[in-house]
């Protein structure tokens, strides 16, 4: 695994928005006209979640969260020097969304922006990247070089409503998070790591230059155990995740706590990718992580892809902050394969509430209200 | 490290009467296989048998006994190694 060490740098403050459409596991046995879902719903851990309409995108979200972050924070927007967007779910195929975030939070125009494609293991990626960057641009000056980090997807845009695999566990999220220079800050420490030869097991195929999209690759159409979705939507193999995740993660947090020189007991939380109930209660028994010190965010929000560690950071501590010292493992892992941890001590964080973004009267919503029906 | 029974496991994590599920057990047709009980045969070998198994060693197996075996051969490799 690639090991990388930033020193200096703090996470300022963090917030996570999420729409305010919601989408339930009776929604789902009327769908699929089974009852089956009531019980899928207990197992994964999801039993409502929150849907983005058409129209709203990932950016949308993390606008919200941006706006409410930099209030709380009490940035001058001008000393923002690098936006980062990571993201499966561009505004546009071009160009970066990052540019139009630039311009729409009223960023100054010596800002650097770019976005980042990645999903499950995003946000630690955009950390990585993130904390580089302050690095770099700080010239060791306190509070300087700051990074805003938006992380944000509306996954459910690439999930057929008649996809047994997906549509019951996948909900939308956006987050920002504030970066900037910090002589006092302990150092953090990434652990990030590939191997493509899984990408096929998780992938929306169409849509790409790779495979274009045509009228064909938008017809949905009966697959494996019935599950009905076109080449645009996504498609998951649950239990290739599931063993893939098995394989990697426990080494991947190990391999960052070692490099961190912690020990699994010095932590006073662990938070990964939000994937599936199932999955996560394996990986914290078997990385024996006391229940407490394990995040677990997935009702009420479904697996929010790159979205869903910050998401789980807003759930568990915006009611009492992290304000105090707290060493923090994150571990982001799927879609790629990708993976990343990283070992992180958060200290005075501002963590604003969930900000529950408002649809935009005259939003074209009939999409959501309909899946809703 | 008692030896799990096999069988046993595929009882309880298929919520089968105990004694129902034999090595001539054909994994794909007990009634509650789905992919999330797929996911949860996973995860039981994971935890009782420390292997982090590939799903297409569990889709060649047919019967409980053939997948059992499998492990076993595993399990004396990773000993031998």
């Amino acid at each position: 695994m690639s090991i990388v060490r930033v020193e200096n740098v703090r996470l300022a403050g963090l917030a996570s928005a999420v729409p305010d459409f919601v989408r339930t596991v009776d929604d789902d046995v009327e769908r699929f006209q089974s009852e089956d879902f009531r019980k899928i719903g207990e197992s994964i851990g999801v039993t409502s979640r929150r849907i983005a309409p058409e129209g709203v995108c990932s950016s949308d979200l993390c606008v919200a969260a941006a706006e409410r972050l930099l209030d709380e924070l009490n940035w001058d927007r001008e000393s923002i020097q690098a936006l980062l967007f990571v993201t499966q779910t561009p505004d546009f195929r071009a160009p970066a969304t990052a540019c139009t975030l630039q311009s729409r939070l009223g960023l100054p125009t010596n800002c650097a922006a770019m976005d980042i494609n990645l999903g499950c293991s995003g946000y630690v990626y955009g950390l990585a990247t993130a904390a580089q960057f302050v690095q770099g641009m700080a010239n060791g000056q306190e509070n300087g070089g700051r990074v805003l980090l938006l992380v944000g997807d509306t996954i459910t845009h690439f999930v057929s409503p008649d996809d047994r695999a997906t549509a019951p566990l996948f909900g939308d999220a956006g987050s920002a998070t504030a970066l900037e220079f910090s002589s006092s800050a302990e150092p953090i420490v990434f652990s990030l790591g590939t191997d493509g030869r899984g990408l096929n097991h998780l992938i929306v195929p169409a849509g790409g230059a790779r495979q274009p999209r045509t009228k064909a690759t938008g017809i949905r159409t009966v697959r494996e155990s019935g599950n009905i979705r076109s080449d645009e939507d996504m498609y998951m193999n649950g239990a290739e995740v599931f063993s893939f995740a098995l394989q990697e993660v426990p080494k991947m947090v190990r391999s960052t706590l070692a490099e961190a020189g912690w020990t699994i007991d010095e932590v006073d939380g662990v938070v990964m990718h939000q994937s599936n109930g199932i999955m996560l209660k394996h990986l914290r028994k078997r990385l024996k992580v006391d229940e407490d010190n394990f995040v677990i965010a997935l009702e009420g929000y479904g697996n929010a892809s790159c979205a869903s560690i910050p998401l789980a950071m807003t759930h568990q501590w915006a009611q009492t902050g992290l304000r105090q010292k707290r060493r923090l493992v994150l571990a982001g892992f799927g879609l790629g394969w990708s993976w990343g941890g990283a070992a992180v001590t958060c200290n005075d964080m501002a963590m604003p509430e969930l900000v529950i973004y408002e649809t935009p009267q005259g939003e074209d919503t009939s999409t959501a209200i309909k899946e809703a029906a | 490290m008692a030896e799990p029974d096999f069988c046993e496991l595929i009882d309880e994590l298929f919520e089968l009467d105990p004694g129902t599920a034999t090595s001539l057990t054909v994994l794909k047709e007990i009634p509650s296989w789905s992919s999330l009980t797929f996911v949860g045969l996973i995860a039981m070998i994971d935890e009782e048998y420390g292997i982090a198994l590939s799903p297409g060693v569990i889709m060649s197996s047919e019967t409980a006994g053939d997948l059992e075996q499998k492990l076993r051969e595993m399990l004396s490799a990773g000993e031998a190694a």
